[in-house]
C-alpha cells in the first residue's frame, strides 16, 4: 500500500494540567472547539497531514496528561519525539513558571536535538491575562526557541504554531541529511540505512 | 571495609527509605530518610560476585540528572537523589552510611504489605529494618532476587532466606543435580533450549524424558536433603508451566490435551437484584441475613436502579454489612458531623492562609480545573454555575483535607461523578467516595507503583489465557501494556456509558468471584479484539489508537460473562495455574500431587500470601522467584 506522505513527524504536547493541550490539538486536527472537554488520562494522539513546501508531512501529535504524577508514563513518550510544544496558559502564572520544569524534563528524557516551541494559550482571555506577551518572548529567547500566543477557542494562530514547528523540523532534518549524505552521488537515504547517530530522532524519520 | 568498598559498584538504588532499626553505631539515624543502595563487587574474575547493602541518609546526597527509565519513579515532592559513590569528599560520610555485607545477611522479611523490610543475621537477630515511604519494597526484593540465591520459608511466606554459595544447602543442591547425571544428558539442554525456541514437539519429548528421570529417581530413592527435592519439584512444575505457555499455539491445534486449560464455560448475566429480594433479606432490625447471597446476586446481575442508592452504601463500606437499621442511623449522624467538620477546615481558610499554603493551593487549583471538565455532557453537570459542580468540588476538596498526602489526582473526579449523581447528597457521596478510593488508592499513589503492578499483572494473566497475543504485544513494543492505562486507572469510566459504568463498578465492588476481576475483564476484551490487534503487524501506535477508540463501543455485559468464564478456567485448572492464582487472590494448589515428602521450610512456589508478587517476566519467559535459585544452581543460562 502506497504511503500518502513524504515525512512522518512525531510531535508532543506538554505543559501543566488545564492549559489547553487537548484543545489546541483538537483545534488543529479537527478545527473545532468544545467547551465540555475532559481531562486527558494516559496518552492519546491525533494525526493531520499537511503540505509544506511541496512535501506531504504527516504529523502524529501526542497529547499527554498534565499532572506531575503521571510523568512516569508520559516521559516514556519523549524519546521518539522530533518536536515538542510547551504549552502554558496566559491567564495562569503558575503554568508559565512551570515551563522551566517542563524544559528540564525534556532535557532529561527527550533526544538532544528535539525542536521545541513555546505556546501561550488562551490569548482570547485578555481581561484575565497574568503573563504578558513580553515575558513569554523573553523566556523563549532565553531558551533559544520560538514563541507564539494562541487561542484554541478563538482559533488564533494554532495553525501557525504547528506549521512553524513542522517547518523547523523539516529544515533541520534536510540540513542534516545533506551533511551526512552529500548530493554528488545522487545517493538517497532510505530507512534501511542506519543513521550515524542512533540517538537522534532523525533515525526515526520515515523517508520515501 | 573501607578498602573493600572501593571494589564495589552500585547496581541498584531506591530512595525514600526510612531507617527503623539499626545497629548501635547508627542509632542516631533511626527515623531518618535515606537511600538504599546495593553494591556488587567489581572483580570480574570471581565466579561469585559479592554484594553489599548500604543505607545513606539524605543530607549527604546531591542532585543529579534523572536517567531515562520507562517506569522511573518520578518523585514530585522530594528531589531525586543520587549517591556520590566512590568520590565522597566529606570525611564523616563513611561513618554515617550503614553498610552491611550480604555475607552477614542470612534472611530478610517483608512486612506491612511490603512497606517494611527487615534484614537478619545468621542467628536471626535483626541487623537493620527499613520503612518504604514511597511505594513498597517489591522492586528492591526483585533486585535482590536477581543477584542472590533466595528461597522462601514455608513457615513464613514473608521470610526470605539467602542461600550462601558455600552453605550446605547450596552444595547439596549442586551435588544432587550431579547425582541425577542430567547435566550430561544433552536432551535436557535440548529441552531447555526448545522451551525458549517455542518448539512444541521436541520439547514435549524431552520433557517426558526429564520427567521420567526425575520422577523415577524421586520415587525410588530418598534424597538426603528435602530442600533439594522441593526445589526440583517446583522447578519441574514451573518448567511444565512454561511449556503450556510457550506451546499454546500448538495446543490450539489439538496436538495434546495434557496441558490445556479446562474448556471455557458459557455464562450469562442475570436480572439485577430487586427491591423485593433486598427487602426479603432484611430482618426485623434491618440486618442483612445472607450477605454472601446478596453479593453473589449483585455480581451476577447488578443492582436495580430503584435500590442502588441504598445498596451502594454497603458496597462502598459506608454502611457495615452487619449493621442494624438503628446503627446505620446513628452512623450517618456521626459521619455527617465529621464530614462538615472537615469541610469547614478548608472553607474557613482566609485568602492569606491559602497564599501561604502552597501545597493546599496547588491541590485546589487541580480540583477546580478538573471539576470544570468532568462529565459536562451529562445534564446533571451541564451548564454554567451548575450547583452540582460546586458540590463535586466541595467533596473533592474535603477529601483533600481527609487525605492530604494523597491530595487530588486526575481521575478522582471521574470516580466521584457517578456516585454524586446517584446519591444526590453531599455527605453520603463523600463517604461512598472514600470507600471507593480505599479500593483503588494504589492507582493514584505518587510513585505509580500500583499502576505498574496492575499493568504487569494484566500481562501475566493475558499470557496465561492467550500466550500468542501476549507474545505478539511483547514483540511489538506493547509488553508494558501502557495502552490499557486508562482502563485500569478509572475502572473503564472513560470507556463506558454512565449506566454501564455504574453496573460494572457494582459488580466489581462485590469482590466476586475473585480480587482483581477487572483485570480478567481486561483480558477478556483483549482476547475478544485479538484479531484486530494483531492485524497488519500493528505496533504500539496503532494498538494504542485502536484501544482508545474502543471507548463507547464495548459490550461490557458480554465481557463480564467472558471474564467469568476465564476465571473458572483458571480456578478449575490444576497446579499449572499457580503462577496466576495469587494475582486473583486464590490460594495456590502447589505440587502435593507429585510426591509425599515432608514439609521443608524452603518449599516454595507459594507466593500467594501478599497477592502482590506475581512471577517476574524475563523476555516473556516467566519464572517464579524460586526458580531463580534453581537456575543458578545448575549453572544454566538458557534465560
Amino acid at each position: 500500500m502506497a504511503k500518502t506522505y513524504d515525512y512522518l513527524f512525531k510531535l508532543l504536547l506538554i505543559g501543566d494540567s488545564g492549559v489547553g493541550k487537548t484543545c489546541v490539538l483538537f483545534r488543529f486536527s479537527e478545527d473545532a472547539f468544545n467547551t465540555t472537554f475532559i481531562s486527558t488520562i494516559g496518552i492519546d494522539f491525533k494525526i493531520r497531514t499537511i503540505d509544506l513546501d511541496g512535501k506531504k508531512i504527516k504529523l502524529q501529535i501526542w497529547d499527554t496528561a498534565g499532572q506531575e504524577r503521571f510523568r512516569t508514563i508520559t516521559t516514556a513518550y519523549y524519546r521518539g519525539a522530533m518536536g515538542i510544544m510547551l504549552v502554558y496558559d496566559i491567564t495562569n502564572e503558575k503554568s508559565f513558571e512551570n515551563i522551566k520544569n517542563w524544559i528540564r524534563n525534556i532535557e532529561e528524557n527527550a533526544s538532544a536535538d528535539v525542536e521545541k516551541m513555546l505556546l501561550g494559550n488562551k490569548c482570547e482571555l485578555e481581561e484575565k491575562r497574568q503573563v504578558s506577551k513580553e515575558r513569554g518572548e523573553q523566556l523563549a529567547v532565553e531558551y533559544g526557541i520560538k514563541f507564539i500566543e494562541t487561542s484554541a477557542k478563538a482559533s488564533i494562530r494554532v495553525e501557525d504554531a504547528f506549521f512553524t514547528l513542522a517547518r523547523d523540523i523539516k529544515t533541520k532534518m534536510e540540513k542534516k541529511l545533506e551533511a551526512s549524505n552529500p548530493p554528488k552521488g545522487g545517493h538517497k537515504l532510505t530507512p534501511t540505512e542506519p543513521m550515524k547517530k542512533p540517538t537522534s530522532w532523525l533515525s526515526r524519520c520515515t523517508l520515501l | 571495609m573501607e578498602d573493600e568498598f572501593d571494589d564495589y559498584q552500585e547496581c541498584f538504588s531506591q530512595e525514600g527509605i526510612l531507617l527503623k532499626e539499626a545497629p548501635p553505631s547508627h542509632e542516631t539515624y533511626i527515623d531518618s530518610i535515606g537511600i538504599i543502595i546495593i553494591h556488587e563487587s567489581k572483580k570480574d574474575g570471581e565466579d561469585l560476585k559479592k554484594f553489599m547493602l548500604e543505607w545513606k541518609p539524605n543530607d549527604i546526597t546531591i542532585d543529579s540528572d534523572v536517567q531515562y527509565q520507562e517506569w522511573a519513579v518520578v518523585n514530585t515532592v522530594q528531589k531525586r537523589y543520587r549517591t556520590l559513590s566512590g568520590t565522597i569528599p566529606d570525611p564523616h560520610v563513611k561513618f554515617r552510611c550503614l553498610k552491611i555485607n550480604f555475607d552477614i545477611i542470612k534472611s530478610f522479611k517483608v512486612q506491612n504489605k511490603g512497606r517494611q523490610l527487615t534484614f537478619y543475621d545468621g542467628s536471626s537477630e535483626v541487623l537493620c529494618s527499613f520503612l518504604f515511604q514511597c511505594g513498597n519494597c517489591d522492586v528492591l526484593v526483585a533486585a535482590l532476587k536477581t543477584h542472590l540465591r533466595i528461597g522462601t520459608s514455608k513457615r513464613d511466606r514473608q521470610l526470605y532466606v539467602i542461600y550462601d554459595s558455600d552453605s550446605p544447602e547450596y552444595q547439596q543442591l549442586n551435588k544432587s543435580f550431579a547425582a541425577l547425571n542430567i547435566k550430561h544428558d544433552h536432551s535436557l539442554w535440548d529441552f531447555v533450549k526448545n522451551i525458549k525456541d517455542n518448539s512444541y514437539e521436541g520439547s514435549l519429548g524431552a520433557f517426558a524424558k526429564v520427567t521420567n528421570i526425575v520422577f523415577s529417581s524421586l520415587d525410588g530413592t530418598r534424597y538426603p536433603d528435602e530442600i533439594t527435592k522441593d526445589d526440583l519439584n517446583n522447578s519441574i512444575t514451573e518448567l511444565g508451566d512454561e511449556i503450556v505457555h510457550s506451546m499454546a499455539p500448538s495446543l490450539e491445534d489439538g496436538v495434546s490435551s495434557a496441558f490445556q486449560l479446562p474448556p471455557r464455560k458459557e455464562f450469562v448475566r442475570c436480572n439485577p437484584l430487586t427491591e423485593e429480594q433486598w427487602d426479603s433479606q432484611l430482618n426485623s432490625s434491618g440486618q442483612l441475613e445472607d450477605v454472601d447471597d446478596i453479593k453473589m446476586s449483585i455480581f451476577k446481575g447488578g443492582v436495580h436502579p430503584s435500590i442502588r442508592k441504598e445498596v451502594w452504601k454497603f458496597l462502598l463500606d459506608y454502611y457495615p454489612w452487619s449493621s442494624t437499621h438503628s446503627e446505620r442511623q446513628a452512623l450517618v449522624k456521626v459521619k455527617r458531623d465529621e464530614y462538615y467538620r472537615m469541610k469547614l477546615q478548608w472553607k474557613s481558610f482566609s485568602k492569606q492562609q491559602e497564599n501561604n499554603f502552597l501545597d493546599y493551593a496547588q491541590r485546589k487549583s487541580l480540583v477546580e480545573k478538573d471539576v470544570a471538565r468532568t462529565d459536562r455532557t451529562l445534564e446533571f453537570y451541564a451548564g454554567d454555575n451548575n450547583i452540582n459542580l460546586q458540590t463535586l468540588k466541595d467533596i473533592l476538596m474535603t477529601y483533600v483535607m481527609y487525605n492530604f498526602d494523597l491530595g487530588y489526582v486526575q481521575g478522582m473526579s471521574d470516580l466521584l461523578s457517578p456516585i454524586l449523581w446517584l446519591m444526590l447528597d453531599e455527605c453520603d457521596a463523600f463517604w461512598c467516595f472514600v470507600g471507593f478510593m480505599d479500593k483503588v488508592m494504589s492507582n493514584f499513589e505518587i510513585d505509580q507503583a500500583g499502576m505498574k503492578e496492575q499493568l504487569t499483572n494484566l500481562h501475566v494473566l493475558l499470557n496465561f489465557v492467550d500466550p500468542k497475543l501476549a507474545n505478539y504485544l511483547v514483540e511489538h513494543e506493547c509488553g508494558n501494556m501502557f495502552f490499557c492505562f486508562r482502563w485500569l486507572l478509572v475502572w473503564f469510566k472513560r470507556e463506558l456509558s454512565q449506566e454501564d459504568v455504574m453496573r460494572f463498578w457494582e459488580v466489581l465492588w462485590t469482590g466476586y468471584p475473585c480480587q482483581n476481576f477487572h483485570l480478567l475483564v481486561s483480558v477478556a476484551i483483549l482476547e475478544h479484539e485479538r484479531n484486530a490487534l494483531m492485524e497488519e503487524e500493528r505496533g504500539f501506535t496503532e494498538i494504542l489508537k485502536y484501544i482508545n477508540e474502543l471507548s463507547g463501543k464495548l459490550d461490557i455485559s458480554l465481557m463480564i460473562c467472558k471474564a467469568e468464564g476465564i476465571f473458572h478456567q483458571i480456578n478449575d485448572s490444576d497446579y499449572l495455574s499457580d503462577s496466576v492464582r495469587p494475582i486473583l487472590g486464590l490460594p495456590v494448589i502447589g505440587t502435593n500431587n507429585l510426591d509425599s515428602h515432608e514439609q521443608s521450610p524452603f518449599e516454595s512456589p507459594d507466593i500467594s500470601s501478599t497477592g502482590t508478587q506475581p512471577c517476574c517476566s524475563v523476555e516473556n519467559v516467566r519464572i517464579s522467584p524460586d526458580e531463580i535459585a534453581y537456575e543458578d544452581s545448575i549453572g544454566s543460562n538458557f534465560l
